[in-house]
């Protein structure tokens, strides 16, 4: 033992003597301290902070410290070092030593980054709250590490050539960080900031992160075991006399960590497939013909514990003459127990199913989808894990996911906590609750789970995860505002009581209005990131978030939602001269620039600090005039003009003309979207009107 | 015997012999491996540490075989090798320390002072390896060697590249280091040899085509040397008829000075005979056996 705390003293020595490896160091500084300005500290919480800085970290330190490591590493496994290698006890332990010391040689590297760091947190944050998120560092970086660590060590002994093992492991682990890969990340070595990689998990602690993280400090370990199987036989003739004792315990590690990563391996794979709420367009486009030949469809659906579907009946009567052709559409997260057809005409399926079905990251909201998903909308209707159940009307949970049930049975443990149901029925029995909705007509079904907290907050209920930061609840405060703002103008009273749900699973908000519910996204921090200091930017958002709600809470417009949050207020500012860069498919894009200068509207009304509607309108003129301007929204020539317009409406008119004159579009709207003509033919009539009330006899 | 190999074979390739059917005994003592470069003395001293694995044949150190009883040999040997690699970042005192400890060794000061004494690196013991000459490097490396004082050493070109004050420096502390220990020196230098030991052996293509004593190598090649003075129009004639082993142009007359070896019996009147030296026998025993391949 004394040796090996002295050996690994000394190579400790041996590694932070190396000057190359403090300018790694130094670079892991400067790259985190420049992609997490001082000036944005005030805007995000230590935790936040902490975690980007180690998610940065983590990247780098992933793909840089191969090669410092197998430098290290290989140093003794040259050509010229074969005469170490005729030495007795050499290798016995040299590579549990080489792996300790690449471990405890990366604190050391990181050591400058944390302090800065750490000293941050505490200036700005307090120390309470810097030392409760100093944990994140190891939680994010050591696994990465130990990944890298092992993989190298495996690598560098089969190849034993720190260029050709470094370019290989680099590139693989350019892969795995990247996990989407495309070239340009690949050639950048930088990974989307929108993307949780595989390798470096951050986030809420769901079951898809645990088990990845598990997954990887196993597969660590198998790869060390090899690498330490492969020492015995590889290096020239090393073959000591090992006791018993360390065969045995090598051998126990080796089959446990084998054991294990196979097991966190499948229950990632199983995760993975499981994932049904991956859009399939082509069943989402079949489902509607599907639907279309139910007479009935009743579903009872039976939770674990876990949060998983432990079984799932889904009862079916086609409509008369209607043949099972339509009936092949089940999702591929769910597996088919029994299948059975009775009857003649009409004929009746009863169709068991079991299966899982889960929405992995907390950043789901910033997933890139396809433009056919954007545009069609993608709910997936169901979120399931250990310690949140979220179960929508329609949704990937049941086989037949946009054909909506006339019954649904849902029973699941007792003890699992329900912050919300619209059940029409609850009884207890036996451990087990069970709901049961008839023809349900709210579109969220359930909310449970431990990692919800309900706040009450002047007549409106929030829903909150744990993991909401401040941003959330100055989010939260103006969903609330602007809601209310828009009730009062668009339905002309004052809303009394009503809920906000953020949900991790949603990308834009929707309305449930005889209930008073506003669903809206959870955002995660990634999305703060793009959003520096910008308040006024981020009230945008909200408000316009809460329009298209109401908009379109009667019949479901996503693509009137892609088109306002996909190249709007949503991404960056645009900031060049006036280009129409935005390639919207809509023909006729009327009801963005309608729904946007309602946003600013609502905005001014609120007071928030910053907005200078005047201002910001100047700007759309100088864009039109072809000048340098900044601007939030870029929008086509055609709807630039219509917001001038639109501005220019309610200068003259007033605020109560232009609410009227929204609620006119909004009636003569179709599937979300309002023609040119019609809207200018609205102003018009509207400043008829107005006209002739203020100058008629 | 200390030292044994029994008809010792190594082929890399087909048809690429690295060892052939080598015999040798040694005991204590400093032995002399003389060769060409790609002779096959690096493969030898490997598979005697027990480090290559030998086609045919076997090796004993210190009575343990080299291939079944590798652990045991490994505790009597000690290696410097021809190429090595040092920790710039460490003092000659860490690195010592470092390569015990890699050894599973854990030195005392003393120990390691008395080391450094041995090599005569005491006095720099705390300085740093980057800051060291060429020689100083080597005389670490053979402190590393004798870390866990072996009574076998193998020195594998040890005085390559030395300036020629190191290289004396070297001689004298392998004639000290034979005194109670088995040191096999391999070299291409022949003045290496004849300053340190009196028995040696040459490889030569992996054969093995000398093992004995000075003398008596000396004495195969006696009256087999000769010097002559040649006319410079003459000497490309002279030249092909005979194995010059070194030459002087003399400016002045216009001649060439060559001690030389008669290829055929007949000696070329005018030659005196000289006695010869290692590097003559070294040279008349490399062409006879290149003579006798071609053959």
């Amino acid at each position: 033992m004394k040796i090996f705390l002295r050996s690994f003293t000394a190579q400790w020595k041996l590694f932070v003597r190396d000057k190359v490896n403090w300018l790694f160091s130094l670079l892991v500084l400067v790259v985190a301290l420049a992609t997490n300005p001082i000036s944005e500290l005030p805007e995000t919480t230590a935790l936040g902070y902490i975690e980007n800085i180690a998610r940065i970290t983590g990247y780098i330190a992933s793909l840089l410290f191969v090669i410092l490591y197998l430098r290290f590493f290989l140093s003794e496994t040259a050509k010229g070092h074969n005469h170490l290698w005729s030495r007795n006890a050499f290798g016995d332990d040299y590579l549990l030593l080489k792996a300790g010391i690449g471990i405890v040689g990366f604190l050391t590297l990181i050591v400058p980054t944390v302090f800065v760091t750490f000293v941050l947190s505490i200036s700005f944050f307090g120390i309470a709250n810097a030392l409760s998120a100093i944990w994140v560092w190891l939680l994010i970086l050591l696994p990465p590490i130990c990944f890298v660590i092992g993989l190298c060590s495996l690598i560098g002994l089969l190849i034993n050539h720190v260029l050709i093992a470094s370019g290989l492991i680099i590139i693989y682990l350019g892969f795995v960080l990247t996990r989407s890969v495309n070239l340009g990340n690949l050639l950048i070595f930088m990974p989307s900031l929108q993307m949780n990689s595989a390798l470096i998990g951050f986030g809420p602690e769901t079951e898809m992160l645990i088990y990845q993280r598990l997954f990887y400090v196993c597969v660590s370990l198998v790869l060390l075991t090899i690498a330490v199987f492969i020492t015995d036989l590889r290096l020239p003739r090393v073959k000591p006399e090992h006791s018993w004792i360390a065969v045995s315990a090598m051998a126990v590690l080796g089959v446990v960590a084998l054991s294990l990563s196979i097991r966190w391996g499948s229950e990632l794979l199983n995760l993975q497939r499981l994932r049904s709420a991956e859009p399939n367009l082509q069943t989402r486009q079949s489902l509607e013909f599907a639907c279309a030949g139910f007479e009935s469809y009743r579903l009872q659906l039976e939770l674990s514990a876990d949060g998983a579907i432990a079984s799932g009946l889904a009862e079916v009567e086609l409509t008369s003459g209607r043949d099972l052709s339509a009936l092949s559409l089940l999702n591929t997260g769910l597996a088919v127990d029994r299948f059975a057809v009775s009857g003649g005409d009409p004929l009746r399926i009863e169709l068991q199913y079991h299966g899982s079905f889960v929405v992995p990251y907390y950043a789901y909201t910033v997933f890139d989808l396809p433009k056919e998903i954007e545009q069609i909308g993608y709910a997936p209707g169901a979120y399931l894990e250990t310690n949140l159940i979220f179960l929508q009307k329609l949704g990937e949970w049941h086989p037949y996911a946009l054909c909506s049930p006339d019954e649904i049975t849902l029973i699941l443990p007792a003890d699992i906590t329900i912050n919300y149901n619209s059940a029409d029925t609850e009884e207890i029995d036996g451990g087990m609750r069970r709901l049961q909705w008839q023809q349900p007509s709210e579109e969220i079904l359930l909310i449970a789970g431990v990692n919800y907290q309900i706040e009450d907050q002047e007549n409106q209920r929030i829903y909150l995860s744990p993991d909401a930061g401040h941003r959330e609840d100055i989010r939260n405060e103006q969903y609330g505002t602007f809601f209310r703002l828009v009730w009062q103008h668009l339905n002309e009273m004052e809303v009394s009581d009503f809920a906000l749900i953020p949900l991790p699973l949603i990308k834009q908000s929707f309305l449930e209005s005889q209930t008073l519910t506003l669903i809206i996204p959870e955002r995660s921090r990634q999305i703060d990131y793009m959003w520096p200091d910008d308040e006024v930017g981020y009230s945008l958002n909200v408000a316009m978030d809460v329009l298209q709600a109401w908009w379109c809470r009667q019949q479901a417009c996503p693509d009137l939602a892609d088109g306002l949050f996909s190249k709007g207020v949503d991404n960056v500012y645009s900031y060049a001269k006036g280009e129409n860069t935005s390639e919207a498919e809509q023909e006729d894009t009327s009801s963005l620039p309608l729904i946007f200068y309602a946003g600013m509207k609502l905005v001014e009304e609120a007071e928030v600090p910053g907005f200078d509607q005047e201002a910001l309108l100047e700007s759309y003129r100088k864009w039109m005039r072809n000048e340098q301007a900044l601007i939030p929204f870029n929008f086509i020539q055609e709807d630039q003009e219509t917001l001038l317009r639109l501005a220019d409406f309610d200068l003259q008119y007033g605020s109560e003309a232009f609410w009227d004159l929204f609620l006119t579009a909004y009636e003569k709207a179709d599937e979300g979207w309002i023609e040119k003509d019609v809207l200018l033919e609205l102003i018009g009539s509207v400043s008829e009107q107005a006209d002739g009330i203020e100058t008629g006899p | 015997m200390i030292i044994q190999t029994h008809s010792l074979t190594k082929h890399y390739k087909a048809g690429v012999f690295a060892l052939r059917d080598v015999n040798l005994a040694m005991d204590e003592g400093v032995y002399g491996l003389l060769g060409p470069n790609g002779a096959g003395k690096t493969t030898l001293i490997g598979i005697l540490a027990g480090l290559i694995q030998p086609t045919a044949g076997r090796a004993t150190v210190c009575g343990f075989d080299t291939q079944r009883q590798v652990s045991e040999v490994r505790k009597n040997i000690g290696i410097i090798p021809q190429e090595y690699l040092l920790y710039p970042e460490f003092s000659a005192y860490e690195f010592l320390d470092y390569m015990a400890l890699l050894s599973g060794l854990d030195l005392s000061r003393q120990t390691i002072m008395r080391l450094l004494e041995e090599v005569n690196l005491a006095s720099v013991a705390k300085k740093k390896i980057k800051s060291f000459s060429g020689g100083m490097k080597q005389r670490l490396v053979v402190a590393q060697a004798l870390a866990h004082d072996p009574p076998v050493l193998f020195a594998d070109e040890p005085t390559s590249g030395l300036d020629p004050e190191e290289r004396v420096r070297f001689r004298n502390m392998f004639s000290d280091l034979g005194l109670r220990r088995t040191v096999l020196l391999s070299t291409h230098i022949t003045e290496d040899i004849t300053a340190v030991t009196n028995q040696l052996s040459i490889l030569h293509k992996g054969r093995l085509i000398f093992s004995g004593s000075i003398p008596e190598l000396l004495d195969q090649c006696r009256r087999k040397v000769w010097e002559r003075t040649v006319a410079r129009e003459d000497w490309v004639t002279f030249k092909d008829h005979n194995l010059i082993l070194s030459f002087v142009h003399e400016a002045e007359t216009h001649s060439v000075i060559a001690r030389y070896s008669p290829l055929s019996s007949k000696v070329t009147e005018g030659s005196t005979p000289l006695t010869p030296n290692l590097e003559d026998a070294y040279m008349l025993l490399i062409c006879q056996h290149n003579s006798e391949q071609a053959e």
